[in-house]
């Protein structure tokens, strides 16, 4: 024989608990997992503009200046574009076909340089002129600077509506958890006047709060995993917004999240349950 | 005669008394108060200077005016009030130097009957008696038979099944002194029993309480506004007024 559940079921309450807690786990969730993978794809597209230089010699015979640019200091790759891809390149203003095969297309090297080397772009120029090359060379600083710039926007964005989401999430889940417990306050002063030990009665109203705030948690959390799931492999896949990918791509860390939310939201109830009772059985003594 | 707890589960289930003579236990008194006073915060003095003594086994009344404290003098009896001063001492222990723990279990020690009984109005007559042993970590199983057999001892045993809002104020009031004696208690209190049912189921439940004092040698205190009640029992009756113990006649029920 089981021992009766001490603390009376009300569906109305807990249903309207399991609502509103796995509401705002869902927004939290999707919202982290969003940002985070955004926020992945900021820096990483950061990084590849960053360690790049484009040289374009003017010069009529530029045979040589490979291996010039190759011995600079810092640089790690310096490669000669071909044809094909600087037609590609011109692609956007002036459709290839019309390109006419003997049109003369600049002599451009993509030079990947060493982060940790600055001031590399000053010196492929200064190896270039040294050798009589009329040589301009762009590190890029003005995209790498609007990137950087939109990845702060994107950092400070995220941060703000993480961290709203997630104040919002701790708020819900420990008000909801203190009003649970004051609205059965009477079943805590029934049990310390029978007798019961402190931990004896936290314990019987952190287990039905605990599994109530969980499951909760869990199911917001899994629904805004299912929806990001759906994001990237259904929508992702339609050719015409192909972009998405490169914005929403979560990875594996990404899906800690929704794994994590449940475990925090359900700590954070236990906390606040005992906290709670411990407040009402401190009025009797 | 005082028994310990195990000789009055014996006697409280068969119903009857010892066919072999238990030795009786010989103790200390299980309560004693010594000049102890209780003020709370910012009102006037509650009990001052009260001092009481309840043998093993004894059974009294508190009687006194509504406001003269008996309530209050409970409460710290059931140690859910810290005495402003003096001292408290309960089956020979000093109480207050223990921990929230061990006050719980002490108090599970003693059996309350409070004025306004609380119970939980979703849970069964039975499950509500077992709450006691439920709360001290009891499974169920453990305790059903011998809860059920104590409500029919106090006179509810067709009521097993059914809810505390089913049960008229007389029947509560049994409940109330089933709930306090499923620990099996050493010493049980009562804070007006009678107060909201009628004469005659008044004298039904006092002599409740004077039957779970004879067979079982629980140490019985009832607090009542109603000296009435008391007749001409062999009891001791203390009485308390604007705080103070001015009066104990154990001679007769007659209240000083």
């Amino acid at each position: 024989m089981k021992n009766p559940s001490v603390l009376p079921r009300n569906p109305a309450h807990e249903t309207a608990l399991f609502i509103v807690v796995s509401t705002i786990c869902f927004f939290t969730a999707l919202a982290g997992m969003i940002f985070k993978s955004t926020y992945d794809s900021a820096n990483q597209w950061s990084l590849e503009v960053e360690d790049q230089v484009t040289v374009r010699i003017l010069s009529d015979n530029p045979d040589n200046a490979e291996s010039l640019i190759s011995n600079v200091k810092g640089v790690i790759l310096a490669r000669k574009m071909e044809r094909a891809e600087l037609v590609a390149l011109l692609e956007p203003t002036i459709e290839s076909k019309e390109l006419s095969p003997d049109l003369p297309v600049p002599t451009l090297f993509a030079v990947s340089t060493d982060p940790k080397v600055s001031g590399v772009d000053e010196a492929i120029k200064n190896a270039l002129l040294n050798r009589n090359y009329t040589a301009s060379v762009s590190s890029h600083a003005k995209r790498s600077e609007g990137i950087r710039q939109g990845i702060n926007v994107i950092r400070l964005t995220s941060l703000v509506i993480i961290g709203l989401l997630t104040a919002s999430a701790v708020g819900i889940v420990i008000i909801a958890t203190h009003s649970s417990v004051v609205t059965q306050k009477h079943v805590a002063r029934v049990l310390y006047l029978a007798g019961a030990r402190d931990g004896f009665i936290t314990g019987v109203f952190a287990m039905r709060f605990w599994t109530n705030i969980f499951f909760a948690s869990l199911f917001g959390a899994l629904t805004a995993l299912g929806l990001l799931y759906l994001l990237t492999n259904v929508i992702g896949n339609i050719s015409r917004v192909d972009w998405w990918l490169l914005v929403i791509s979560p990875n594996n860390e990404d899906f800690l999240i929704p794994i994590l939310i449940p475990v925090i939201a359900s700590l954070l109830t236990l906390v606040t349950t005992r906290s709670a009772v411990l407040g009402i059985l401190k009025n009797h003594k | 005669m005082y028994y310990s707890n195990a000789q009055a589960v014996v006697i409280l289930l068969s119903g009857t008394q010892p066919q072999v003579d238990f030795n009786p236990v010989i103790d200390e008194p299980t309560l004693r108060l010594d000049q102890v006073s209780l003020r709370y915060k910012r009102s006037q003095t509650v009990l001052e200077d009260v001092n009481l003594v309840l043998e093993p086994g004894s059974f009294s009344f508190l009687t006194g005016p509504s406001g003269a404290g008996k309530s209050s003098l409970l409460q710290l009896i059931y140690l859910l009030v810290k005495p402003t001063s003096g001292t408290i001492t309960i089956f020979g222990d000093r109480v207050f130097n223990q921990s929230r723990n061990e006050l719980a279990k002490l108090r599970q020690r003693i059996g309350i009957v409070f004025q306004n009984l609380e119970f939980l109005d979703h849970l069964t007559v039975a499950q509500n008696a077992g709450l006691r042993l439920q709360a001290k970590g009891r499974k169920a199983k453990s305790y059903t038979d011998d809860v059920e057999e104590m409500l029919v001892s106090v006179g509810l045993g067709k009521y097993i099944g059914a809810f505390p809002p089913q049960l008229s104020a007389g029947e509560r009031q049994r409940l109330g002194i089933a709930c306090a004696l499923a620990s099996e208690p050493d010493l049980l209190i009562a804070d007006e029993p009678t107060s909201n049912i009628d004469p005659s189921l008044s004298t039904k439940l006092l002599e409740l309480y004077f039957d779970i004092n004879e067979r079982l040698g629980t140490t019985v205190l009832i607090a009542t506004h109603n000296a009435n009640i008391i007749g001409n029992t062999d009891t001791t009756v203390y009485r308390l007024e604007k705080g103070r113990m001015i009066g104990e006649n154990v001679e007769s029920g007659n209240a000083t």
